[in-house]
């Protein structure tokens, strides 16, 4: 039980959410409450003047073709990568956990992707699309790559998914070797007395102990996944047509392009409302899994 | 120990390294291209260089002011750092211990809920307002960090400190030590792993990131950071691209080397806080 | 508590003083910030300020070339923060918006603006009768061709659409590439297409008609065959247009691997650039169906002044006359190989040359992309690549009746 706060000490723990609630609040929820103001108008983003239209911007939006084309691909490319993401750091977690031999460098290595920024990792693959995939194409004369696959409409989702997994792998990765750490070995060396499988080892034993790791790799994918914005405005840009046009790449063009921010600002916090509700059926289940296991 | 299975532990190795060949595949050609002429590029797009020629580096370094973007980026992420450690988990252990109350539940859902809120929304009106009060400059973008570092930091520190026992500070408490005290010398001593994570997780975001900086900093050249740098190196010497992956290369070679010398450090590090031992 | 504010203190005055340590100048030296956005004459202009700091010495001149400059100018914009001064291209919607908005200095009566040529100044006036803007130089799009290949071979330049035609069957039957094509940047198909609406239709008289709600895009069976012509050009164009950028396909026709490159003269700076060694020149894209072949024409880059403080308007109208003289002016178009908007300056690239004199004879059109609706340039864009990729004509022109702006329903 905690022992009941003296109204000195309240106001010592209240002083210590105001430095967060001046920032936060001002340039936080102040900028937030404008943005959810300005998509109730018709604002252009630079004029001084601008008329308030109601829900007109979130009308507009289950009418425009490219809207709903935008919010297709978001789901369709969030749902491929929480998928490959998490088998993947699964696999190679295990792979790294095991008894190998150069563990830290191969640790080492699957980590790096994580620290190197966006902007490089889309202008280094954009150079290696063009010059160094085509070439691999003529040399085995696999058809299919001779082109740069940014170009092909079919294949640049999975390009652009590619991209992402090779750079988003690496913190899961490591969230779920930590959480194999946790697995005390005595339990795996009893299950291994009593003869279980590998795969009922892991299923029974060692997954119990990740599933805390694994529900935050889960939320933290799903987010990335859906906003996702810099990998393609560096690599695409949202093309060839409207073939990688994500949400996020739509709330550019439609903000700065063609210069109707108020509806750019109705589709952004649509967005926020997509994921919200996302991660809060998702938090839940996975809380109620959590507490089911345990 | 377990026992060793030969075929498997070949399969192992041969499958964890062809892994991290694709992982290392587009820092060789970063590497290899920033050290060829452009017609070696030419001749070989994969092949190592014929000699060392470091020309392309010397040429980025004379047509920018790398070193001085180099400064920048260590300024800007350093200071936010800094104010996010200061501010982050006292603001967390404020509401942790006053979950009952209306006013610490609310600014903290307030605050949660601002990681899922894309930065489209708030990004005009947000620099509409700093231009107002005169922040566009470096404290501003420091103070713009810190305040988005209070989404996932008050999450995560606030998960971190439900799992540390009130005892300890009960005790303190009995002591006579205030609220302040107790903070510093029990409970932020605890924090430490988590303070680690936060530290990776949002040093190599604010490191990299190049949509802040851009809109804040644009007037002046001279405060921009490492990738606003490389950007625009590429933007302009776009027919030569041994000269634009030189520049890649240097501006990513501050994160590899800290990264080679302390990369048992930031792995930990990353999952310090989000394994609760 | 204390300690934390001390702390904070410390902390803030040390972020402070890092970043005050930028230069201090003396009080009779005015820095003005030079919002530089066309890339191909960044090294230009450092030329052109070089000059223009050595005759003022009381004004310095900031070049910021930026990535993302449009979307940089918009925040800089909506936070009420204009550029000392700017290039910016005058049919934009954002330089329209902008300069209706009072963001840019008038120019109507300013003798900044007196260098400029009267009847250009006339194409870029506003609705409301003023005008914000130097022009510096006009485009204008043809056909790049490589001169060293088309002598080679012995290949004469086209006149009419089926002579144009023949000679890519020509040289794609010598197993070479006529055409390059870069569709991976968007644009540079919207800049074929808004060309081609004037030039092979009479596209100002549909979009004058569709505004008024008395036609339809999709009825037209004229704007049907010309988005059917991209997919029919494409069949002369490299391997993979889809895959190639506007950067990448400047280097491939600066090296040679392809004959010909249909783009606008502002690529010029560019393929020299890539190749400075290149022989070429340009002819323009006769047109179809017995039409005139003509050239559209636009004001490429001009110069604006921020409506700010008087003393920064007079020294930004400084910097823009020096730059709009005709010394300036030559040196400009000479390097840019574009004719000039300025009085004064003579024309004399060899590469644009054949082009240019078409819009010197009258036979050429105004861009259209002025008479879309506001976002109809980069919708535009879109609506074709899309079009390249799934042939879906329906849905391309459904996408034209909001271009044009078709009074919705």
């Amino acid at each position: 039980m905690a022992r009941r706060k003296t109204p000195a000490e309240r106001l010592t723990y209240t002083t210590f959410t105001l430095p967060a609630v001046v920032l936060y609040g001002l340039f936080f929820m102040v900028p937030l409450l404008l943005g959810i103001y300005y998509s109730m108008t018709d604002w252009n983003g630079i004029s001084q003047s601008y008329d308030f239209i109601d829900l007109e911007n979130y009308r507009n939006l289950f009418s425009d073709n490219r809207v709903l084309n935008s919010f297709a691909f978001s789901l369709r490319y969030a749902l491929y990568l929480v998928l490959i993401i998490n088998v993947l750091a699964l696999i190679i977690g295990l792979m790294l956990n095991a008894n190998i031999r150069a563990k830290n460098l191969f640790r080492a290595i699957y980590f790096f992707p994580a620290i190197i920024s966006l902007v490089v990792v889309g202008l280094v693959f954009d150079q290696i699309f063009y010059h160094a995939v085509p070439r691999i194409g003529d040399l085995f004369s696999i058809a299919f790559l001779q082109r740069n696959l940014m170009g092909n409409p079919e294949a640049v989702f999975w390009v652009v998914l590619f991209v992402s997994v090779w750079r988003e792998c690496a913190v899961p990765t490591v969230l779920i070797l930590a959480g194999l750490q946790t697995v005390p070995s005595e339990l795996i060396e009893a299950s291994i007395l009593d003869g279980a499988g590998s795969f009922m080892q892991f299923r029974k034993i060692v997954f119990p102990f990740l599933i805390p790791v694994f529900s935050m790799n889960l939320v933290l994918t799903v987010k990335s996944g859906i906003m996702v914005f810099d990998i393609i405005k560096g690599m695409t840009g949202g093309g060839p047509g409207t073939a990688t046009e994500s949400i996020g790449i739509l709330i550019y063009k439609k903000g700065f392009e063609e210069m109707r921010f108020g509806f750019a600002s109705a589709l952004s916090l649509s967005l926020f409302l997509l994921i919200a509700v996302i991660s809060i059926l998702q938090i839940t289940v996975l809380r109620t899994k959590e507490a089911g296991q345990l | 120990m377990r026992q060793r299975n030969p075929t498997g532990d070949i399969l192992l190795h041969l499958l964890l390294t062809a892994g991290a060949v694709t992982i290392l595949i587009p820092l060789y050609i970063t590497i290899v291209t920033a050290l060829k002429t452009p017609s070696e590029s030419a001749a070989s797009f994969f092949a190592l260089p014929g000699s060392l020629y470091l020309d392309n580096f010397a040429a980025v370094l004379g047509k920018s002011h790398y070193f001085r973007f180099f400064l920048n980026s260590i300024t800007i992420t350093a200071v936010s750092l800094l104010g996010e450690i200061l501010l982050v988990p006292l603001f967390s252990y404020a509401v942790v211990r006053n979950m009952d109350r209306f006013y610490f539940k609310v600014i903290f859902m307030l605050t949660v809920f601002g990681i899922f809120v894309p930065f489209q929304v708030v990004m005009l009106p947000t620099i509409k307002l700093f231009s107002r009060m005169g922040l566009l400059s470096f404290p501003g973008l420091i103070l713009l960090y810190l305040t988005y570092t209070f989404k996932k930091g008050a999450f995560l520190f606030v998960g971190y400190l439900r799992s540390i026992p009130l005892e300890l500070e009960e005790s303190a408490y009995m002591d006579g030590c205030s609220v302040f005290k107790t903070y510093l010398f029990i409970i932020f001593p605890l924090l430490k792993p988590m303070i680690a994570t936060m530290i990776v997780i949002d040093g190599l975001w604010i490191w990299n990131d190049f949509l802040l900086p851009l809109l804040v900093l644009n007037k002046n050249h001279l405060q921009w950071t490492l990738p606003l740098f490389q950007f625009q190196f590429k933007n302009q010497y776009t027919f030569d691209f041994n000269l634009a992956f030189a520049s890649f290369l240097l501006s990513m070679a501050p994160m590899i080397i800290l990264y080679i010398f302390m990369q048992k450090y930031i792995i930990s590090g990353i999952t310090k806080g989000a394994i609760k031992g | 508590m204390k300690r934390i504010g001390v702390v904070m203190l410390v902390l803030f005055t040390g972020a402070a003083l890092l970043w005050s340590g930028g230069t201090q100048e003396s009080d009779d030296v005015i820095t003005l910030e030079f919002f530089q956005q066309k890339r191909e004459v960044v090294d230009l202009f450092d030329e052109i300020i070089a000059r223009f700091e050595a005759q003022n010495p009381d004004i310095r001149i900031e070049q910021v070339h930026i990535a993302d400059a449009g979307q940089v100018l918009t925040s800089r914009l909506a936070s009420n923060d204009v550029p000392d001064v700017l290039t910016h291209w005058p049919n934009n919607v954002d330089y329209i918006e902008a300069a209706l908005e009072g963001y840019f200095v008038d120019l109507s009566e300013d003798p900044a603006a007196e260098g400029a040529l009267e009847s250009i100044i006339e194409s870029i006036r506003l609705s409301n009768g003023r005008n914000y803007a130097v022009p510096i130089s006009i485009n204008t799009q043809g056909v790049f061709y490589n001169k060293d290949l088309f002598a080679q071979h012995d290949l004469q330049i086209p006149q009419t659409w089926d002579e144009f035609i023949a000679l890519c069957d020509q040289i794609q039957a010598m197993g070479e590439t006529p055409l390059i094509f870069p569709d991976k940047d968007a644009w540079t198909i919207g800049q074929q297409l808004r060309m081609l609406l004037a030039l092979d239709m009479d596209g100002y008289a549909l979009i004058d008609a569709v505004k008024a709600g008395k036609a339809d895009a999709a009825d037209s069976q004229e704007l049907k065959e010309l988005a059917q012509k991209f997919i029919y050009l494409r069949t002369y164009g490299q391997q993979d247009p889809l895959g190639t950028s506007y950067d990448q396909g400047i280097f491939e026709f600066a090296k040679g691997n392809s004959f010909m490159f249909w783009q606008g003269i502002w690529a010029i700076p560019s393929i020299n650039k890539a190749n400075p060694e290149l022989s070429y020149s340009m002819f323009a894209l006769p047109a179809e169906h017995g039409r005139k072949t003509r050239v559209e024409y636009g004001v490429d880059l001009a110069l604006v002044i921020g409506n700010k403080d008087q003393r920064t308007i007079d020294a930004a109208r400084k910097f823009v006359s020096f730059v709009a003289s005709p010394e300036i002016g030559q040196l400009y178009a000479d390097t840019d190989g574009s004719p000039s908007a300025l009085k004064g300056v003579t024309f004399n690239s060899d590469v644009s040359g054949p082009v240019v004199a078409y819009v010197q004879a009258g036979d050429s059109f105004r861009n259209i992309r002025h008479k879309y609706a506001p976002g109809g340039s980069s919708r535009s864009n879109t609506a074709i690549q899309q079009y390249i990729i799934d042939k879906d004509m329906d849905n391309f022109l459904n996408e034209m009746n909001m271009i044009f702006g078709r009074p919705q329903q």
